[in-house]
Formats: C-alpha cells, structure tokens, sequence
C-alpha cells in the first residue's frame, strides 16, 4: 500500500514536473541571457490559457488545436513586447528595479484578467474526458503531457539550441554577454527571441496545467510561476538542464510530502498547514541557505 | 464623516511611519524586501496575543514584539543578507511572507479567521478628549518617531556608508567596512518598524488577521515604498496615502456611480500596477548606470 502510494506520488511528481519545465525554461533562458529574473513570467502563463479559452471554447469557437497554437504565438508576442519596450530598458539602468517593474506588469496583467474575464473560476474544455490506464492512476492526458514536455525539451535545446546559427548566438549571449557584444551579436534580436520562446512556452504550460485542472482563474499564473521559478533555484538557474532537473525534483518533493503527512500519524497536523506552496517556499530557503546557485549550477566559465 | 477621515488618517500615520524604515530599506540600502508584510503581522499577532492573553501592558507587549521582531532579523537577516544578493534576496524574503502566513492561518489564535477583543491602546489624555484623537495623537508620535531616526541615520555616517554598500560593496570592504553589519543594521530597522505599526495598528483597530502578511499585502507595501520616491522622508505621505486613501475614494465612487464592488479591487490593483512601473522608471531613470552595474 505504502509502495504504491509512493510509487503514485512520483508519477504524479513527474507530471507536475513536466508542466513546471515549460515555465523553468522561460526563466532560465531570460536569466542566462540578460541576468534577471521575470517576475511577470507566471502571469503570461494566465494569458496563454485565458486566449486559448477566447479563441476556442469562449467565444470565436476555433477548434482546439489551432487555438492552441494561436493562443501560444499571441502570448509570445505579448512577452517579447513586454521584454523589449518595459524590461530590457530598466534592466540597462539598474537590476533591482527590473524585479520591482516585473512585478507591476505582474499586477496589471493578472488584474486586467481578472476585469475583463471575472475573476471567478471557469471551466476548462471541461467537456474533453480523459480515460484512466488500468494499471497506473494517471490518464491519457498526463502521459500526452509528459510526452510533449519532454518532446519539446529536447527539441528545444538538440534542434534549436545546438544546431541553429541563432540557437548558438543565443548560447554565446548566456555565456559571455560582453565579448558577444564586442562580436558584434544583435543582441536586441537575440533578446526578442528569447522573450518570445519563453512566452509560447508559458502558454503552453498554462494550457496543460488547464487540462490537468479542467479550470481556470486569473491567478493561476502567480501561482504556478512561483512555483516554477523555485524550482529554477533549486536546480540552478544559470543551467538550463538543471532547471529542468529542479523542475522534477520540486514535482516529486512536493507530491511525496504530501503523501508522508497523510500516511504518518505523527505528521498529519502538518497536512493542515502545509500547502503546496508552502512546500515549495519552505524548500527555496533551504536550497537558498545551502547552495544559493541551485544545485547544478553552473559556474560563469562553465556554462554551454 | 469627521471620525472616518481621523479613522483614516491614524492608519495613514501607522503606514508611513512603517514605509520610512522601508525607503531606507530599498532606496539607500539598495535591497528589495518582500517580507515586510511577514514582519507587519508578526508584530500584530505577538503584541495582540501578549496584551490579551498574557494581560501584559500595551506599551510592554509592543517593546517585548521589537525584541521578538530583532531576534528573527539577527537570526534570519545573517545568512540571508551573507549569502543572497538582489533578486534572490527579494524572494526568500517572499518566502519568509509566505511561511508566515500560512503559520498564522493554521497555528495563530483564531486561524484564518483572525482575533478581535484586543485592547486598545490610550494615553493619558483619554478622560479630556475623544479616543480618536487620542489614538491618532499615538500614531503621530510613533510617525515622528520613526521619522526623526531615518533623518538622523541619513546625516550620520552610517548613513552615508550604507549608500556607498548599495553602489559598491567591494570598495567598502577595501575601505576596511563589513557591508554585512551594514545591510543588517538598515533590515532591523526597517523591520521594527515594520513589526511596530502592525503592533500599534492591532492595538488601534482592536483586530488582527492572517491576511497581513499575504503576497497582496506585500506587493501593496512595495507599491507604496517606490511611491514615497527616494529622496524626502516625507515622501512616505504620499505612500501611504494612496494605500489608504485611493482604495476608499474608489469605492465610493464606485457604489455611488454604478453600485457595484466586484470591479474596484482590479481597478485599484492595475492603478497600483501602473504607478509601480511608471514611478519606477521615472525614478530609476536618474540613476547613474556605471556606478550600479
């Protein structure tokens, strides 16, 4: 019984971890490539899955999958225009604002879905059912998205990253910002870019974390994007493949605790107060204390 | 009309009091605290459990939450101020926020829905004139309190090296001063003072709860940090009345137009979005950008 609930919470864990990935890359790449952190990220996440939600189940009536992918490059714009007239600029003149104006574009975002879309929950192509697997407790969608986490990962950093001319401008921007400059890189190009791949890529986990839940609220990206970005910590946020390790460790620490403070008597209290994000918050400031980096960090000389 | 505009100016008093040691905090130190929510409730909840349970006197119960409130700095502010810079920094303190609340939620008197009963704080001068009065004669006392020392620790020089370790920490080690020390001094203040104001305004309002220390109530103390501006301790006026003052101005308008209420807590928070990234800018625009990077 125990084993199989363990076993339970690592799948889970992995799934969890698979829709953290999608967000952790949008705050790696921007932190390696222009050095900080994007508060606003999780937000855009809300934006994804709220336009994919207009554009298909709401109002127009596009079907799924083309509103998907709408829904995905509107994001991806929205972040790259955030990235280039709002953040950039402030990060040239001093980092901590970057932070503090990340986090006003946090409100207005969150806010103005909140206005415009109520801020009640709503159901989430609540109507799509997915079928359980006799022998494992997760359904066709958790492994679709397992599989497509992983599928995109891969494609992102062997396809784009490691065999593109602008996949290895973006790697010499993450390494060494300074002699990139003095080589003459269009970093403005570059930066636009990343904004726009870390937008698509919160639209794409904002919609699976949608399908998981079958609802939605304007918070949805607060929430998760804290989330996703402790994860970043704890894996290293300078390292890309560490993110995305941190991402799966945050998935699986989150759902096996949970599972201990059901199962142990002596822990059940906890259970009360401990959420979610509590779990997570309690683990940055450990990783904080003990390896402020993250665990796979990588030194300056070190990185891809 | 006249005890809800008094009502509201004590709580304007309370919060400004509180956003100087924050403007010292963020704009002469350089560090982004997002806990100070964390510090607001915890001095509420310690000076509220201690005045009603403990029958301690309120001005003992509010000297007995600055002791507990640089006792958690000492120990929380070392290794936090030693080891993360910057945004990290900025976010564990977001997580001290959010630990804090969510014990409040679950282990505090009342849980999440708060305690009320707790007495209330009164000079002397309370048998001659309305509680009101004497209440905002308080709130004015603690404000110039804390005003006087942020004045003072700017003119001193203490006040002039915690601007040269926000510009350069590396230079002030070279010079043979410990930015630690430093970095730790500026969060202890701006931390008492924080844990203060919760104490006095728990005492005022006769009620505490959990929501104190939320993330909203976090992002409302940045928002009002970055409008006090960097330069004039009086500033925190400015602060401290949009926060207090713009969300009831709102509402009424609001209810007297449309009478509606769902639509004034966005309104209020993309209002707020939009002057923390407008003042930003403006202010942050001045700053020299060799010196800071």
């Amino acid at each position: 019984m125990v084993i199989e609930g363990l076993i339970n919470s690592i799948f889970f864990g992995l799934i969890s971890g698979s829709i953290y990935a999608f967000v952790v890359i949008g705050y790696s790449l921007i932190y390696s490539v222009l050095g900080f952190i994007n508060f606003a990220h999780g937000d855009l996440l809300a934006v994804g899955v709220y336009l994919c939600w207009v554009i298909g189940e709401g109002y127009i009536g596009i079907p799924f999958f083309i509103a998907i992918i709408i829904a995905a490059l509107l994001t991806g714009i929205l972040s790259s225009m955030i990235g280039f007239f709002i953040l950039i600029p402030t990060n040239k003149r001093y980092p901590i604002a970057t932070l503090v104006v990340a986090i006003g574009v946090s409100i207005i975002i969150q806010n103005l879905i909140s206005l415009t879309c109520t801020s009640e929950a709503r159901p989430f192509y609540s109507n799509i059912k997915f079928e359980n697997f006799s022998y494992i407790p997760v359904n066709y969608l958790h492994i679709s998205i397992l599989i497509t986490s992983t599928l995109t990962l891969l494609t992102l950093w062997f396809g784009l990253l490691k065999k593109t001319k602008l996949g290895l401008k973006i790697r010499a921007c993450a390494s060494n910002p300074v002699a990139s400059f003095i080589f003459g890189l269009q970093r403005n190009r570059i930066f636009g870019f990343v904004f726009f791949i870390s937008g698509i890529l919160a639209a794409l986990s904002g919609i699976a974390k949608g399908l998981d839940d079958q609802i939605i609220n304007p918070t949805i990206g607060f929430s998760l994007g804290i989330r996703a970005f402790i994860a970043s910590v704890i894996g290293g946020i300078t390292n890309i493949w560490g993110a995305i390790a941190g991402a799966f460790i945050l998935g699986i620490i989150e759902h096996m605790s949970i599972f201990f403070m059901l199962t142990i008597p002596i822990l059940k209290p906890l259970s009360l107060i401990l959420s979610k994000d509590a779990i997570a918050l309690i683990l940055l400031i450990i990783i904080l204390f003990w390896k402020p980096k993250g665990i796979f960090a990588l030194t300056y000389e070190s990185r891809p | 009309m006249i005890d809800y505009i008094l009502h509201l100016t004590c709580l304007v008093f309370i919060t400004s009091g509180m956003l100087a040691g924050q403007q010292l905090l963020f704009f002469d130190g350089g560090l982004l605290c997002l806990g100070t929510a964390a510090f607001y409730a915890i001095g509420a909840y310690s000076s509220a459990v201690l005045s009603k349970y403990f029958e301690c006197p309120v001005l003992l119960s509010i000297f007995f939450t600055t002791l507990l409130i640089i006792f958690i700095i000492i120990s929380i502010g070392i290794p936090l101020l030693k080891y993360l810079k910057d945004d990290f920094f900025a976010l564990a303190t977001l997580g001290l926020s959010q630990t804090t609340y969510v014990t409040l939620r679950a282990i505090a008197p009342g849980r999440s829905s708060g305690m009320a009963g707790i007495p209330e704080i009164h000079t002397s001068l309370t048998k001659y004139i309305s509680p009101t009065i004497d209440s905002l004669f308080i709130c004015i006392i603690f404000t110039c309190i804390c005003f006087t020392i942020i004045y003072k620790i700017r003119k001193l020089r203490v006040g002039i090296l915690i601007k040269a370790c926000r510009n350069d920490e590396n230079a002030l080690v070279a010079l043979g001063h410990r930015p630690l020390i430093l970095k730790l001094e500026v969060f202890s203040i701006a931390g008492c003072f924080a844990g203060i104001a919760g104490s006095i305004h728990a005492h005022y309002l006769g009620a505490v709860e959990p929501h104190m220390a939320s993330i909203s109530q976090t992002i409302l103390f940045l928002c009002g940090t970055i409008l006090s501006g960097k330069k004039y301790i009086l500033g925190t006026f400015i602060g401290a009345a949009f926060l207090i003052v713009i969300p009831e101005v709102l509402q009424r308008i609001f209810i007297a137009k449309w009478g509606v209420m769902w639509q004034i807590f966005p309104i209020v928070q993309i209002c707020y979005g939009i002057l923390i990234v407008c003042v930003t800018i403006i202010i942050f625009s001045k700053f020299n950008t060799k010196v800071h990077k």
